[in-house]
């Protein structure tokens, strides 16, 4: 029994090597970014490109299909609204920051805003992106992993926990550790509430 | 050496069990809300008399109420309405709002204390360590700590991987396979 959960172990940590480190990073990010009131915005850049929707293609919604097939966006979310002047807005959540798509109709073409996430808050994005149901199939399958990844967290987490409790449960310096863990954990929790 | 790096993996992975399992349980809750139904909160009003001569702007509101109100927690939100403030004291596991009348010097507080899930939720999203409140602080230095523990639990498992040379012809399909997928993925995703 223990040779099988040592394997499947092995096996949810190799298979979860890249996300581990990706949720690493995020956490870092997290503790070591600014606060709010001092974070620099990402950098924009502004294109514009040519575009006329499909015939047929008319609801707006539908545009904004259109628009993100065109420019190749990998969404993994976005909305779409007029503004102002009655153009239509989409925007697109990317891993690599917002995209924000205005149709010029009368001018036949797009004006793409472009925010650019540093390589930190693009990991950040990656290990929040889960929706499975994204058109776009980067996306998706980058959701894929990363819904594998919580289940697997949470495997390795039982079946570490399990293999030390098999193999070493006298182990001293174990038991302060996950001591000292759950203590500061537990702690933290009632303060919270 | 490997012993060393064997209990560091053991040890490291202990440490942050409960951290781990907690980012793992709260990702179940928010990528399956449906799985769930709606969180029952349980909620609470009180109102508390503050005279607008101490009540001067929003923090001065927040301040009074967390010093002499028993109000615990960190200010997340405040502005100034027409009629007097509203603001929003809050730790991951229950949040006051306020609202507050100038003309009647009352300040209404509901409470509303979350369940273990959306606790756990809010635990997920804490990090940092600029916060007014040193519990969020705290909770940020974990983050910190368990992000290092992380990488090098990641790091380390490689290592100890390797080293059985049983599992290495497996591991090796298994690895080549997930690093094929999640790498060529994100650089598709970050030259797009």
């Amino acid at each position: 029994m223990n040779y099988w959960v040592k394997r499947i172990h092995t096996w949810f940590g190799l298979l979860n090597f890249t996300i581990v480190l990706v949720f690493g990073a995020t956490g870092l990010l997290a503790t070591f970014r600014p606060a709010p009131a001092e974070r620099r915005p990402p950098q924009t850049t502004t294109s514009d490109v040519p575009f006329t929707p499909s015939a047929g293609v008319i609801a707006d919604k539908d545009v904004a299909v259109e628009i993100r097939r065109k420019l190749d966006i990998p969404a993994a979310g976005g909305n779409v609204r007029r503004d102002g002047d009655n153009n239509l807005v989409a925007s697109f959540s990317t891993p690599n920051g917002l995209r924000r798509v205005t149709y010029l109709e009368k001018e036949n073409r797009l004006r793409v805003e472009s925010r650019h996430n540093n390589i930190w808050q693009f990991f950040n994005v990656l290990h929040e992106t889960l929706p499975r149901q994204a058109e776009d199939g980067r996306i998706r399958l980058w959701g894929y992993y990363t819904e594998f990844s919580l289940w697997s967290l949470i495997g390795m987490t039982l079946t570490g926990f399990w293999l030390w409790l098999a193999t070493r449960p006298g182990f001293r310096w174990a038991q302060i550790s996950f001591a000292a863990g759950t203590a500061v954990f537990t702690l933290l929790w009632i303060f919270s509430r | 050496m490997h012993l060393w790096l064997r209990n560091f993996h053991l040890l490291a992975g202990l440490f942050s069990a409960l951290m781990v399992l907690q980012y793992g349980v709260s990702t179940m809750f928010m990528s399956h809300r449906g799985w769930f139904g709606p969180p029952k909160m349980e909620t609470t009003e009180v109102t508390i008399n503050v005279s607008s001569e101490t009540a001067t702007s929003a923090r001065a509101l927040a301040r009074e109420l967390m010093d002499k109100h028993g109000l615990n927690g960190e200010l997340r939100q405040g502005r100034e309405t027409n009629t007097g403030y509203v603001l929003r004291i809050a730790l991951a596991g229950f949040q006051h709002d306020v609202e507050y009348s100038r003309a009647t010097g009352v300040a209404r507080v509901k409470t509303q204390k979350r369940p273990a899930r959306m606790t756990l939720t809010a635990i997920h999203q804490q990090g940092g360590l600029h916060h007014e409140h040193w519990v969020s602080n705290a909770w940020g230095a974990l983050v910190g700590i368990v992000s290092v523990g992380l990488i090098l639990l990641g790091l380390s498992g490689i290592y100890l991987w390797f080293k059985l040379r049983k599992e290495r012809v497996v591991g090796t399909v298994l690895l080549v396979l997930s690093l094929a997928y999640s790498v060529s993925l994100m650089v598709m995703l970050r030259v797009a």
